[in-house]
């Protein structure tokens, strides 16, 4: 197959026949999975950021967004998702909380049972997940049937100590992929009352700590970091691009805060040269991101498979 | 099939992932891909969501659309130096943060942290949510004079912004005759300046409400206590009311 010998050739003559392939593939033609039962795992990684208690769609009232977003529907195209799929991971990256009034009369209960019924499998904090104080978030956890995960908080003397992760470990066909959470600077963001004990620890050195707990001692094949530090900032504050330029181990960043819609993920060179993607959809679940891995369990020996994909059109 | 630039960063993505992971000693990534999903009408809904949320929707359509109140006019916000909404609702913070503290002498807000007007008629719950959905508290700053010849300084910049217990005159963005509580500002006192965390925060441009003398938290929304005055008007058997009053006045040349 010609795809098998592209990475020997250069980049630019890779890139022109993968142009000529995807053509083909965009008729119909090669099914990824006859080289996927051979040797390769596929994962698939669904992700939300700042859906801010957007339970139903926007309303119908001339306003940008509207029509958008929706929960019913965002159950919908995931449960078809995982028909298809059998690696699937659908994450969070915080602001759960607050933006309509379902979060102000129910105090967001509604929010983290509907996640836990769509089968999150994590998720972050954000600033207003702090909105009725720690007590408030720690209140709603029940409803949740996943974890928070957070490992740039120190909640030991709050109401949420020991109701949060660091990171979680998942399993999915002989893969092992580590998540762990970062949450965003509290001070001058929200209220001292209502994030009172808490205690936010540098997100870079936490972040290279858990990254390389995960990858090199836990020896996860994916390392997904879940941060609500924001995309990046004009001035010299901690943000994603930031947080990769200056990490190690981090395979994926899935981003929130700034509300930034990504036309694509973007590659960031990290400490180690490396590739860490950084990716974030927008806010109030208009969007759900999809990145779809797929690992070769022989290159470990060695060999080394390229395959052609498609080039999705962008909804 | 073209092949449009942003077709062609997003296979040099795929490019270097697999160039880059393909030799350590995990399982590699030897390529992955991207979509991003639109959720609108044509993703379909799943009906047992619907179904889980609808009994939390009825309640809370029945509880926003409770009427609690009603104007004699329509509470408009657009126009500078005074608003009817902005002196409703700056008056109304007063009122009931002087339930909480004597000591307040005058309140700030902005304009821009109005996000609705209220209609002529009937006012529900959800007309106060539209007009503060933010969960702001009140909290009551003591300022020194410099600080609060800041605020005026502010409030002159922006043609006036929605106060209560201050009135001033503008003219060439310049504040005169300024008058705190009553009695004529005196750059050598404290005050007691009541308003929410967000600006007490720094937040519009409010940096010179940071770093106050004292600050007090009086743990109350700004939503509900708007809500309690408006619930104790309709007690007493009166209408939300504003006048523009002249508190503020800009003077021409």
């Amino acid at each position: 197959m010609e795809e098998l010998s592209l990475l020997k050739n250069n980049r630019r003559d890779f890139l022109k026949k993968s142009a000529g392939t995807t053509a083909l593939l965009a008729l119909g033609g090669f099914p990824y999975e006859a080289l996927a039962r051979d040797s390769a795992v596929q994962l698939t990684i669904l992700h939300t950021n700042d859906v801010h208690s957007r339970i139903e769609p926007f309303p119908m009232d001339g306003s940008r967004n509207q029509g958008l977003g929706g929960v019913a529907r965002r159950a919908a195209l995931v449960k078809k998702i995982r028909q298809e799929q059998k690696n699937v991971l659908l994450l969070d990256a915080g602001d759960i909380f607050q933006g309509t009034p379902y979060f102000n009369l129910y105090g967001g209960e509604l929010e983290l049972q509907i996640m836990s019924d769509m089968g999150y499998d994590a998720a972050t904090m954000g600033n207003h997940d702090f909105d009725n104080g720690v007590a408030g978030f720690a209140k709603q956890l029940p409803h949740a049937n996943f974890p928070i995960l957070v490992s740039n908080y120190n909640f030991a003397n709050t109401e949420l100590k020991g109701k949060t992760q660091p990171h979680k470990i998942f399993e999915k066909q002989g893969l092992k992929i580590g998540v762990f959470g970062l949450g965003i600077e509290l001070h001058g963001l929200v209220n001292k009352k209502n994030y009172g004990e808490t205690q936010y620890l540098d997100p870079i050195a936490k972040a290279n700590e858990a990254a390389s707990f995960l990858k090199n001692e836990k020896h996860c094949d994916l390392v997904i970091c879940l941060s609500h530090l924001g995309y990046k900032y004009k001035e010299q504050k901690v943000s994603d691009q930031i947080l990769a330029k200056s990490t190690r181990n981090i395979d994926l960043i899935i981003g929130g805060h700034t509300h930034t819609f990504m036309k694509l993920p973007e590659d960031v060179m990290n400490l180690d040269g490396k590739i860490t993607t950084i990716n974030q959809v927008g806010f109030a679940g208009i969007n759900l991101g999809r990145l779809d891995y797929f690992f070769d369990r022989e290159s470990k020996h060695g060999k080394m498979v390229a395959a052609v994909y498609p080039v999705h059109g962008l909804v | 099939m073209t092949f449009s630039s942003r077709q062609f960063y997003y296979l040099a993505w795929i490019a270097a992932i697999a160039f880059c992971t393909s030799c350590q000693r995990h399982l590699a990534i030897t390529k992955n891909e991207y979509k991003q999903y639109g959720i609108d009408a044509e993703a379909g809904e799943d009906s047992s969501i619907v179904k889980y949320y609808l009994p939390y929707k009825e309640k809370m359509q029945a509880e926003m659309s409770k009427v609690i109140g009603q104007t004699d006019q329509e509470l408009t916000k657009p126009a500078i130096p005074e608003t009817l909404m902005g002196n409703y609702f700056a008056d109304a913070m007063l009122t009931e943060g002087l339930k909480k503290d004597r000591t307040i002498q005058f309140t700030l807000s902005t304009k821009g942290g109005l996000r609705t007007t209220f209609p002529k008629g009937d006012i529900t719950v959800s007309n106060v949510f539209e007009l503060m959905p933010f969960e702001n508290e009140m909290v009551t700053l003591k300022l020194s004079g410099e600080k609060v010849q800041q605020v005026i300084d502010f409030i002159a910049k922006k043609d006036g912004e929605p106060i209560s217990g201050m009135r001033m005159k503008i003219r060439n963005g310049i504040a005169y005759d300024v008058t705190i509580a009553g009695q004529p500002f005196d750059i050598t006192k404290t005050y007691n300046l009541l308003t929410y965390d967000y600006l007490a925060d720094g937040g519009d441009e409010l940096e010179c409400l940071r770093k106050p003398i004292e600050r007090k938290e009086i743990n109350k929304k700004v939503r509900e206590a708007l809500l309690d005055n408006i619930n104790d008007l309709t007690r007493q058997g009166k209408k939300i009311t504003a006048q523009l009053d002249g508190r503020i006045v800009i003077v021409k040349e």
